[in-house]
């Protein structure tokens, strides 16, 4: 749905949330990610954690695995992205905090989701405390957290 | 009264403190393969403006910065926390992170970890242990990027390598 009242006042921020206009209850625009066999074995090498759990099918499956399991801090990479898109700065992002609930699988598409929990101010900065998760593509809930965010 | 798998010595890993200095300072192509391994496409992690990329947010968190580490056969870390048996391979239960400011270009990034809880717990497939820790992460300047609480699960289990469920649901 446009939020956008008139589109001549739309500059470079305009896609950052104000506070005067966020509302508990709103939704973060999710994030979607295909993962791939591929960006598996990229993120190992770029991170330099190459446990053969994160990117070996074969491996994984003599372990009784479907396939190779995400790498669990990747879920937390792609909260903190979709969090810093909404906020319009990564460096607006306080704190992220997330658990695992189930696994996910190369081929799986993730759909990384928030929404406002709560508005508060610190000082002259608001923040929004903001409930996270994770789904696959079937909605099944991989990963559940909260975060808080700086909105100035 | 329940058996408790904490022993002395398992219990006196609370408190204990590691730390590690970097083992290099940070450059544009790690900060840049890490985005890229992502998919993500915010110039600021590329140094579309001046050459010099920032990291994203959970760089300091997601990269191991141990770059001449020992590793196991499998591409674990050989230094990583671990329980003796009858523990299984530990599971990643949860991780708090908390922002300080973001890595540039240039930061030699120092790690210090301590444990700070042990709790056990019994499951629907017998006992866990919870294993917390901090993980502080400061630049060259002694300043704090990000502190990671993570918590990691072990259970008890004759056969360590069968787990294959997340911890409690």
């Amino acid at each position: 749905m446009p939020k956008e009242q008139n589109p001549k006042e739309k500059n470079e921020m305009a896609d950052r949330p104000q506070w005067e206009k966020i509302n508990v209850g709103q939704e973060i625009p999710p994030y979607r990610v295909p993962i791939s066999l591929v960006r598996m074995m990229m993120y190992a090498a770029a991170t330099w954690n190459p446990y053969q759990l994160h990117w070996d099918s074969d491996f994984s499956k003599k372990r009784g695995f479907k396939d190779a399991n995400i790498a669990g801090p990747m879920f937390g990479d792609y909260l903190a992205e979709m969090l810093s898109q909404w906020a319009g700065e990564p460096s607006y992002l306080r704190s992220l905090e997330y658990s695992n609930r189930d696994m996910a699988f190369p081929g799986d598409t993730l759909i990384f989701r928030g929404k406002v929990k709560e508005k508060r101010r610190e000082g002259d900065t608001g923040l929004a405390d903001c409930q996270v998760w994770v789904e696959n593509q079937q909605g099944r809930i991989l990963v559940e957290g909260s975060a808080t965010v700086g909105i100035s | 009264m329940e058996q408790s798998y904490i022993t002395p010595k398992i219990q006196s890993l609370v408190g204990q403190e590691v730390t590690f200095p970097g083992t290099e300072p940070v450059d544009a192509g790690k900060i840049r393969r890490f985005a890229k391994s992502l998919g993500l496409d915010n110039p600021l992690y590329y140094g579309a403006e001046n050459g010099r990329p920032v990291a994203p947010p959970t760089f300091v968190f997601s990269v191991n910065h141990d770059s001449l580490g020992e590793l196991d056969e499998t591409g674990r870390p050989a230094k990583r926390l671990s329980l003796p048996p009858p523990f299984g391979p530990a599971m990643r239960a949860g991780n708090r992170y908390q922002f300080f400011q973001p890595v540039r270009v240039g930061d030699q990034i120092a790690i210090r970890r301590k444990v700070t809880a042990l709790k056990e717990k019994q499951g629907r497939t017998g006992t866990l242990l919870f294993l917390t820790y901090d993980v502080h992460y400061t630049n060259q300047k002694d300043e704090l990027l990000g502190i990671n609480t993570e918590t990691l699960i072990f259970r008890v289990t004759p056969d360590a390598q069968g787990t294959k469920s997340q911890g409690e649901k």
